[in-house]
């Protein structure tokens, strides 16, 4: 063999760095945290909070464990996102993090008085006295400045794929390898809906759904492999495409699988209590035997008809830009008065939507409720 | 995609060939075998494999992009286009992004069309942009614009310097609107309508031909006529136009606004006993569903349906001469959802139209 290929070779054996530990990643939904080379699937219809819950588990991995004696309870690991559905806003990943980072802050800051007063703190939040104290004696305006230093710096261990087109998707998915390599050390794959191009793919690509697991299973085979190899997690939403019926139907035409009816009537069932989502595999096979973890996201409606306390949260974008009547740039930072807002958010978790989590992971069921919030997701405890 | 001769210097024919025999006939083929594999199979030198192979990475895959790069590219090009309605605006937070797919969903006849005019008119009065109206039904007309144009104070020259730089297009179907949104990309639009000599000489001062504001008016008038076939086929289609609107949006930094109808038809889906919005639904199907950013919801309200309700409903004429308030709530948000309690997630505000 010549000597230019060795290159990739010699990156694969040698240059290889361990991916950080993502143990921490989400000590309620993942307990224990995800070992890797496995893969959570979340799946739910529209606007059911897939990719809310994918970016919170992203804004998590980037983040550090620690920051200046306080703990954040992030991973520090890098991430890479291949972004298919394209709604994903950087700058809101931005604005969650710093949220996020003050949060702990102010957490802190409770711990410190506390302790003051001779109470039993809690101790998980603070992990060097000294360094908060030294961090809190600084004005506020270097704190601000610091939060928004080292967002940009774990942002910095995040490397984002834009994928436009069905042929993009697909050489980008088969190319991970050498994504790999290039990104020493990713520990965490996302992929914003997998579903993104199916329909593309069904109409244009394959002839038959069977076609379509085809095509799929080749690309899964190549990405599963990539996987196991360099010990990533990997995280992928998924859309639901159609409904039962349509599903079943077009199922039976197409593919003259034989079901029996028992079968059939398990699969009803299974069906019926999701709520419509399929369970039929569209990816084929090989994902869904890879699939170690498959978190159902639902939308609540109204769980409780609350009061609602004020006006305490508006979109970060009009705080930025309140004042500017025409067309501006959006700066980053956000503005004091976040501060006090997220104190106030803090007693509101009633008045918000309830997402629900069904997690399935080794034959056990798990099912959470979780609310959305400015620094992230909010785990409910029954 | 093909494999073909010259994309890279050891793709010759020769080695086209040998691939033909171990079956690799396209570039996914290609990109699913493993080098290692198919060098000893088809007798090509790794060394050529891996070249192709780079050679496809380089052209076909995803760009990687730092997250501190985006970051900053975000902040620079990322703008807020307000709609001209503090109310809107409020429920928008701050307005309409760039980057972002926006629909507008509603009933016939509730004001959807005329919003847009609205919003397009503000745009290019109050905010200088240019605006690309595509307008598939061919319904907008110097008529539409009359009653918005008539309630504003500036004087004609800067109105019709204005209204120069809303382009409107009128695509017969869905390849039309596909070359219609290429306009998008061209970095400057001369615009015929106008052009005399004064708004030349404005849009050399200015130069503000990059088309930042894209309102699609009636999606589903241009997706219809493929229902007839296969549902798939439409499907597909959908899902074609979808990525082309979302990478438009966010690789030239436009703001999308589409308009959609409302179905009662819940895609076989067993309906619920309290369905969170009674029973409409955006049309389009459930993959649509998911494709905007943002989803607002258009009611007229009751007491302005009274002074409609005669013999046309969806009469434009009768729009035009008595203002009529509309009722906006968001459905869905991909931006507003954590940040918004829940009596803001599903705001709503009422706002009159001319």
């Amino acid at each position: 063999m010549s000597k230019t290929p060795t290159k990739p070779l010699l990156g694969g054996l040698g240059c290889h760095i361990p991916p950080t530990d993502l143990i921490q990643l989400d000590p309620h939904l993942l307990p224990g945290g995800p070992k890797p080379g496995e893969v959570i699937e979340l799946t739910g219809g529209s606007n059911c909070g897939k990719s809310s819950l994918a970016q919170h588990l992203i804004a998590t991995a980037l983040l550090p464990h620690t920051w200046r004696g306080i703990k954040i309870g992030g991973c520090g690991a890098v991430v890479m996102l291949v972004d298919c559905d394209l709604h994903f806003s950087i700058l809101q990943l931005e604005n969650r993090m710093q949220k996020r980072i003050k949060q702990c802050l102010r957490l802190g800051k409770d711990a410190l008085k506390k302790r003051k007063l001779g109470q039993q703190a809690e101790e998980n939040v603070i992990v060097d006295e000294e360094e908060i104290r030294k961090l809190l004696h600084s004005d506020k305006g270097s704190i601000k400045n610091e939060i928004i230093s080292l967002v940009k710096q774990c942002l910095k261990s995040l490397s984002y794929l834009r994928c436009t087109n069905s042929t993009q998707y697909a050489i980008t998915l088969l190319s991970l390898e050498e994504y790999m390599m290039e990104l020493n050390g990713v520990s965490l794959l996302v992929i914003d809906s997998l579903s993104a191009y199916s329909w593309y793919d069904r109409v244009y690509r394959a002839k038959s759904w069977t076609k379509l697991k085809d095509y799929y299973n080749g690309i899964f085979t190549t990405v599963m492999a990539c996987i196991k190899k360099y010990s990533v997690v990997m995280i992928a939403t998924k859309g639901i495409l159609f409904s039962r019926k349509f599903w079943e139907d077009d199922y039976r035409d197409k593919t003259r699988l034989q079901t029996d009816s028992k079968e059939e009537g398990e699969m009803k069932d299974a069906e019926e209590d999701m709520e419509g989502v399929s369970e039929r595999e569209l990816f084929g096979n090989v994902w869904s035997s890879h699939v170690t973890h498959r978190i159902i996201l639902s939308l609540q409606h109204n769980p409780t008809t609350g009061s609602i306390i004020g006006q305490q949260t508006e979109d970060s974008f009009s705080e930025r830009n309140d004042t500017t009547s025409s067309v501006s740039n959006v700066t980053p930072g956000g503005s004091n008065s976040i501060a006090n807002k997220s104190l106030n958010s803090t007693t509101s978790c009633s008045d918000r939507y309830m997402y629900t989590a069904e997690l399935t992971a080794n034959q056990n069921k798990t099912k959470l409720m979780y609310a959305i919030h400015e620094e992230g997701i909010r785990w409910q405890n029954k | 995609m093909r494999l073909t001769a010259g994309m890279c210097p050891a793709l010759t024919q020769d080695v086209i060939e040998k691939l033909k025999e171990c079956n690799i006939k396209n570039i996914l083929d290609f990109m699913k075998t493993d080098p290692e594999a198919l060098a000893m199979k088809a007798s090509i030198s790794y060394r050529d494999l891996c070249s192709i192979r780079r050679v496809i990475i380089a052209h076909s895959a995803a760009f990687v992009v730092r997250g501190e790069d985006l970051l900053k590219e975000a902040i620079t090009a990322t703008k807020v286009i307000p709609t001209g309605t503090a109310e809107l605006d409020r429920v928008l937070g701050g307005g309409v992004l760039t980057g972002e797919v926006v629909e507008l969903c509603g009933g016939w006849g509730v004001g959807k069309s005329s919003l847009c005019v609205t919003l397009a008119t503000h745009a290019a009065l109050h905010l200088g942009l240019s605006v690309l109206y595509i307008d598939p039904l061919n319904s907008i007309s110097a008529l539409r614009f009359t009653p918005v144009i008539e309630k504003l104070s500036e004087d004609a020259g800067t109105v019709e310097e204005a209204l120069s730089r809303i382009k409107v297009e009128s695509p017969a179907d869905v390849w039309g609107l596909l070359k219609a949104l290429d306009l998008v990309k061209q970095p400057y639009l001369s615009f015929g309508r106008f052009n005399t000599g004064g708004c030349n000489r404005f849009n050399s001062n200015n130069p503000s031909g990059k088309i930042k504001l894209v309102i699609l008016d009636s999606l589903a008038s241009i997706l219809t006529p493929l229902f007839i076939g296969s549902t798939k086929q439409e499907l597909g289609m959908i899902n074609q136009l979808a990525a082309a609107l979302k990478s438009l949006a966010c690789e030239q930094e436009v703001a999308i606004l589409v308009v959609n109808n409302v179905v009662q038809a819940d895609y076989g889906k067993r309906r619920k006993r309290n369905d969170m919005y009674d029973e409409w639904k955006p049309a389009l199907g459930r993959f649509w569903e998911s494709v905007p950013h943002t989803r607002l919801f258009i009611q007229r309200l009751p007491n302005s349906i009274r002074q409609h309700t005669k013999e046309l409903p969806t009469s434009h004429a009768q729009n035009m001469q008595d203002s009529m308030t509309i009722n906006i709530s968001v459905w869905k948000s991909t931006r507003l959802k954590q940040t918004v309690s829940m009596k803001a997630q599903n705001p709503e505000v009422n706002i009159s139209l001319f």
